[in-house]
């Protein structure tokens, strides 16, 4: 067992520093001052919830597990008729003016903690709880999926060909998470900045 | 065992609830025999050797309820549609 | 020393030491465990199982019955390890298992006198009576005297993980028909995974003397190595055991990380087990040899012949000073060539056939090795191996032997071609089973599929790997196979020399001797299946890869049928032994599961607070104050506080789901026993949910927050399950409504405040112009609210407790600022943090049910709530709940119980029982579900399920624990003990 894991109690997020062998194979960084909302439209509704974030946003909502991007919103598919929405300051309020009651919003900034992943061995590491193909050749920046790692419900994207991964973690389940990274990383060299 | 699901693709069958038979369907609560039909529909299921449509629910993923279409004998999954959509009644 | 001069595989430069039974050895890099044993000249290395016979090594790879040792000492030290697939590392320490006193001189194997007695079945039939005997004397006996190795009783200090990788085609074995399988497919352009179990890729290119393109096989299959290596599309895992096929195309795999050295590197795993998902596979696992059955063939000394080539060819160890060979085929001739051409001295080599093919024979002469055909081994001697006795026409003659190689023919490597249940097929020509019906998308190739030549090994490789490729919709005409040639591989079946003295084992590691398969015909446990759970052949952690088909052959002779008549048993997964560690994986001690802490986790500890585990949460159990003697004193502290003045509690763990949607209010009607359709925008109702066999399923309150917005709340443990339940009804039950559910139960962090000053403390965070009057926000009121200056909020006026309650939800980043914003509020009203122990006491209390009240077989009326139930709607569950024997008067129902003597302590699982009856089944009328010590009345208080319960108040009854000694006259009484007007809640 790794020294972290017994030093640190398992209801605490492990927190900065530089863990397991020496070097920064994997990177996790906690990304702060982002707005969360989830929007679920009912299915007779997503076609004018999708003319609208096309009028409003100049986006068109994924069909499916994908990412669509604009610059103060970005909208995540994570099933039929649901998606999150990532944005700045007032995301809640710029959603509900805009999409209600086409779509039910629920703020979830609270709810969900973002860590942005990156490293030369991220691939690896990921590959020690996600039970999904993330070869480069089969998941693509945009690409989404909601699944488990290490019996974590979490939602993840690819942002870039780096490659960064942005996961979205239940914060009740975030130190959980953070123990199943840096374990796994542990051997590649953990940086949790 | 993996499930196509139609959301998100291939996925282990881990990632999901099970249920059972797909093809009972709720009777109506306001028939006469509503006790012997809901007798049924609570407690009888086909167990059959074969193909056979179960409810799966993708309960960590898109958290459809799905109709899984499985050989219960070989495990081969023929097919995998949400339930919703599907037409179903009441 | 028998380590040759020159040649091997091995690491001349890195020499190696090692101890082995405390005895200082030295081996080289490139070793096994059990080559170097070997080249010390090690012969004995353990004793067997039952009849704790001396035995010496067998095999050169992972179907070694015999050269079991621990390995590794201390917290490290692991039994059972095969000799021969451990890597040898520098100051490795072994030692031989299931001896006492020595390996040499071992008391036990007086166990062989007594084999009459251990035979077949004897579990059955030597210790059938007295019965009471078995546990106290036979078994411990029996477990003392046979057995294996010790585990560690420490913790493993080592850590292991799982992980998962996908690809187009799996390739299982590097031999010659899997690096060209890989090859094939890989340059055709699909991604492969090529994994064997071997820490040296090659298979048996690298233990025969073969060419192949015009190079030795070694270096023709370092080369394919490192050309797949090369391949971006290609991942290519050396000690990795393919264990098992699962369906839809997954594989299991364990990798040995770290076991090859002393220790694991720092922070990585000891090993590793990976789920391959895989669209196609080659199963390309070879074949193993199989023994003779004639007396003494486990003497040590006696090898397979292929292990002897091996260790000859691949580790520069010659396993004995003068060695002959018993074959009934020609590949043992090839091993007794190599003996030769290595200069040691081949005694003879005795082949069962009249007539073998001339280039064998001649090419033995030439060597000038002495020939017996139709000969037969009759008996061995010696602890290790010194003489044999061969019958030929001619008589009996005894040779001068330390070595015997031995040779029953060859067993394709199917097992996990038959993980599927598919049955291998029996060919006559090459006397093996060859797979079956293999798993979908499984090919087998080279030896695994009975195709024994090296040529034919590595086209049938590249025709396979090509053709799994193709499959996928890689097209490339494959190369040309690389140039080798077939060897002779002629065989006659034969599997056990009739005219033998001594035991004949079939099974070495269950020590199963032919007489035992004897036996069990002779008892007609004679189908195969029966065969191996009488006599255990098969069953050991070998899984009888040597021994099976010899033990079916021989059984089908007995029979007078046919191999293919017989049948083989069943293959399982796992392929060879997998540790439960490497399934566990990251998820041990602490990190077994998720640990979820509420958002004032942080709080609570600098409160002090005793933490428990409910489910996967973390929540505070008491916050014990210094000169507190145990937790009941802190709990009924808690409890007086409160009732006293104020008290708080996280309750962020209930679960929270948000429904908007135009048909909310019919739908909560169609789930709920009781209506929310009228529910008041800015109410709050509790609300019984049934499952549809009209059993009660969980309990809640729902908030009505505006025209079709709800906020329904459930139990902590019930969270997830009601949320599954919620989405079936509306995507398959009634898809026509208008409803979307969000969990918000991780948004919001959620602190109940009761007691009779909880207005008062609220007030002080509240922002000005929230008017928290009675009138205002009344009993079961909800309102969004600002708190501590500007923070979004709600506020729920309910209560468990039964005093003045509210619950604040506020954004969980601010659950901690709003928790020690409560308690600077109240630290006038002497305000108290309580945890989950005093909440049940006040709910207790209260005659609030929960979770030993919702168990799943209470209905509504059971728990008092049959008035609640609409009986103008349909709802799930109303149909079933009407059923007669659900609404039987008699049911257990919910009442309240005091000891009659209030200094009794109550016991929760006691069983009712009428006053002077006895304590049995027949009299049973219910049990104490939930039990507190009520520092409101000054006694042990309980809640209980009682055969006609609320009718019998004031009544006696007896609760009996015979579990924990109770015996206690109670009262029934009503469940609500404190307030049962319920006025404290409505001030
Ligand atoms: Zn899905």
């Amino acid at each position: 067992m790794f020294d972290f894991l017994t030093r640190f109690p398992p209801a605490l997020v492990i927190p900065p520093g530089r863990y397991g062998a020496a070097g920064a194979g994997v990177i996790a960084t906690r990304i702060e001052g982002l707005e969360i909302a989830s929007l679920a439209a009912a299915p007779d509704r997503i076609e004018e919830l999708r003319g609208r974030c096309r009028a409003d946003f100049g986006l068109d909502l994924p069909a499916g597990p994908r990412r669509a991007a604009g610059e103060d919103v970005e909208f995540i598919g994570v099933g039929p008729g649901r998606w999150l929405a990532l944005g700045g300051e007032g995301l809640e309020e710029r959603l509900r003016s805009r999409l209600s009651p086409a779509a039910a919003i629920c703020d979830q900034s609270d709810g969900l903690i973002l860590f942005d992943l990156t490293g030369p061995r991220l691939r690896d590491t990921l590959a020690k709880g996600l039970a999904i193909d993330i070869d480069p050749s089969v998941f693509r920046p945009g690409d989404a999926a909601t699944t488990a790692v290490a019996l974590i419900g979490v939602t993840f994207w690819l942002l870039d060909e780096k490659p960064t991964f942005r996961f979205a973690v239940p914060r009740s389940y975030a130190p959980a998470f953070s123990r199943f990274l840096v374990a796994s990383a542990a051997e590649f060299g953990c940086v949790v900045s | 065992m993996r499930i196509p699901c139609p959301y998100c693709g291939w996925r282990d069958a881990q990632e999901f609830a099970y249920l059972g038979d797909a093809t009972v369907e709720r009777p109506d609560p306001a028939a006469a025999d509503a006790p012997a039909r809901f007798h049924d529909y609570v407690y009888l299921r086909e167990n059959p050797a074969g193909p056979h449509s179960e409810l799966w629910r993708h309960s960590a993923g898109c958290r459809q309820w799905l109709a899984v279409r499985r050989d219960t004998t070989t495990h081969e999954i023929i097919a995998a549609e949400f339930v919703r959509g599907r037409g179903a009644r009441r | 020393m028998s380590r040759l001069r020159q040649g091997g595989l091995i690491d001349r430069s890195r020499p190696l030491s090692f101890s082995f039974d405390g005895r200082s050895l030295a081996g080289f890099a490139g070793d096994t465990l059990a080559s170097a044993l070997i080249a010390n000249d090690v012969a004995l290395v353990g004793r067997s199982f039952k009849y704790h016979r001396p035995r010496g090594i067998f095999s050169a790879g992972s179907e070694e019955p015999n050269a079991l040792v621990e390995l590794g000492a201390g917290a490290r030290r692991e039994p059972n390890t095969r000799a021969t697939t451990v890597e040898l590392y520098d100051g490795l320490i072994a030692a031989s298992q299931n001896r006492w006193p020595s390996l040499a001189f071992d008391l036990f194997a007086i166990n062989a006198l007594l084999s009459p007695l251990l035979g077949a079945g004897f579990y059955y039939k030597t210790f059938m009576w007295p019965a009471k005997a078995w546990e106290k004397i036979y078994e411990p006996a029996i477990r003392r005297a046979a057995g294996l190795g010790r585990a560690s009783l420490e913790p493993d200090p080592d850590a292991y993980e799982k992980a998962h990788a996908f690809c187009d085609v799996l390739v299982i074995g590097a031999g010659p028909a899997g690096l060209m399988a890989a090859r094939a497919s890989a340059r055709a352009g699909a991604r492969v995974i090529l994994a064997d179990e071997d820490f040296l890729l090659g298979g048996r290119l690298n233990a025969e003397r073969c060419e192949v393109d015009g190079e030795a096989g070694s270096a023709f299959a370092a080369n394919a190595v490192a050309e797949l290596a090369s391949l971006p599309n290609v991942r290519v895992f050396s000690r990795t055991t393919v264990f098992g096929v699962y369906d839809s195309g997954i594989y299991g795999a364990l990798e040995r990380v770290g076991d090859h050295l002393a220790e694991p590197l720092a922070y990585a795993p000891r090993q590793r087990l990976w789920r391959i998902v895989a669209k196609r596979a080659v199963l390309a696992a070879g074949a193993t040899e199989r023994p003779i059955v004639f007396g003494g063939n486990d003497r040590p000394g006696v090898m397979a012949a292929q292990a002897v080539q091996t260790y000859l060819n691949r580790f520069a160890a010659m396993p004995a000073r003068q060695i002959a060979l018993f074959a009934n085929n020609d590949s043992a001739w090839r091993v007794g060539l190599d003996i030769a051409r290595a200069g040691g001295e081949v005694a003879a080599i005795i082949d069962i056939r009249r007539a073998v093919a001339p280039t064998l024979t001649e090419e033995a002469r030439r060597l000038g090795v002495r020939i017996l055909l139709g000969g037969q081994v009759v008996s061995t001697s010696g602890k290790r191996l010194r003489s044999i006795k061969v019958a030929t026409e001619k008589g009996v003659e005894r040779l001068s032997v330390d070595g015997l190689a031995i040779s029953g023919g060859f067993s394709p490597n199917l097992h996990l071609a038959g993980h599927h249940g598919g049955r291998p097929a029996w060919k006559d020509d090459i006397a093996a089973f060859v797979p079956g019906r293999a798993p979908p998308g499984l090919l087998v190739a080279g030896a695994a599929a009975g195709r024994f030549g090296l040529a034919a090994c590595l086209a049938d490789g590249v025709e396979k790997g090509a053709m799994a490729a193709r499959d996928l919709g890689f097209h490339r005409k494959p190369d040309a196979p690389p140039r080798a040639e077939d060897e002779a591989a002629a065989v006659e079946p034969f599997w056990r020399v009739g005219a033998s003295r001594g035991a004949a084992f079939v099974d070495f590691q269950n020590d199963v001797t032919a007489k035992d398969v004897q036996i069990a015909h002779a008892e007609g446990f004679r189908a195969v299946e029966h065969l191996k759970r009488y006599t255990t052949l098969g069953m050991a952690t070998d899984q009888g890869k040597t021994s099976n088909v010899t033990g079916l052959a021989i059984m089908a002779a007995l029979a007078g049928r046919s191999i293919a008549e017989t049948g083989a048993t069943t293959f399982r997964p796992p392929y060879t032994p997998v540790a439960i560690a490497a399934f566990a994986g990251h998820h041990r001690g602490k990190d077994f599961r998720p640990t979820r802490p509420t958002p004032t986790h942080a709080w609570a500890e600098r409160q002090g607070a005793v933490f428990v585990e409910t489910g996967l949460w973390l929540r505070a159990q008491y916050f014990p104050r210094a000169g507190e003697r145990d937790w009941l004193e802190s709990v009924t502290r808690e409890v007086k506080a409160t009732r006293a003045s104020v008290g708080l509690i996280d309750a962020s763990t209930f679960g929270k789901i948000d429904l908007q949607g135009r048909d909310v209010g019919a739908f909560l009607d169609r789930v709920y026993i009781n209506t929310f359709s009228t529910l008041p925008i800015g109410k709050v109702r509790y609300g019984i949910m049934l499952r549809e066999d009209g059993f009660v399923m969980d309990d809640g309150t729902t908030a009505r927050l505006g025209e079709t917005h709800y906020l329904m709340t459930t139990t902590t443990a019930n969270a997830a399950k009601i949320y599954q339940h919620l989405e079936f009804c509306l995507q398959k039950l009634w898809p026509e409504l208008d409803v979307k559910l969000t969990s918000v139960t991780e948004q919001w962090a959620q602190i109940a405040l009761a007691g009779p000053n909880a207005r008062r403390v609220l007030r002080a965070v509240i922002d000005a112009g929230v008017d928290l009057s009675n009138d205002a926000l009344p009993y079961m009121g909800a309102r969004e609210a600002t708190v501590m200056g500007g923070v979004k909020a709600r506020l729920f006026r309910v209560s468990f407790s039964g005093e003045l309650g509210y619950e604040i939800a506020v954004p969980a980043r601010h659950g901690e600022a709003l928790a020690n914003a409560l308690m600077e509020a109240g630290r006038g009203y002497d305000i108290a943090p309580y945890g989950v122990e005093a909440l049940s006491v006040m709910r207790i209390e209260k005659g609030h049910v929960s979770g030993p009240e919702l168990n799943g077989q209470t209905t509504a009326r059971d728990l008092g709530f049959g008035r609640l139930a609409s009986a103008k709607k349909h709802y799930i569950g109303r149909v079933m709940a009407d059923r007669p024997a659900l609404r039987d008067p008699a049911r257990p129902s919910l009442a309240g119980f005091k000891p009659v003597d209030r200094v009794s302590r109550l016991r929760a699982g006691a069983h009712f029982t009428a006053l002077g009856k006895p304590a049995a089944i027949e009299h049973d009328e219910g049990h104490m579900t939930s039990v507190a010590f009520s520092p409101s009345l000054g006694h042990w208080i309980g809640l209980g399920l009682l055969a006609r319960g609320s009718e019998r108040i004031g009544e006696r009854m007896r609760a009996c624990d015979p579990v924990r000694g109770g015996d206690v006259e109670v009262e029934i009484c009503s469940p609500v003990f404190v307030d049962p007007d319920g006025e404290r809640l409505r001030v």
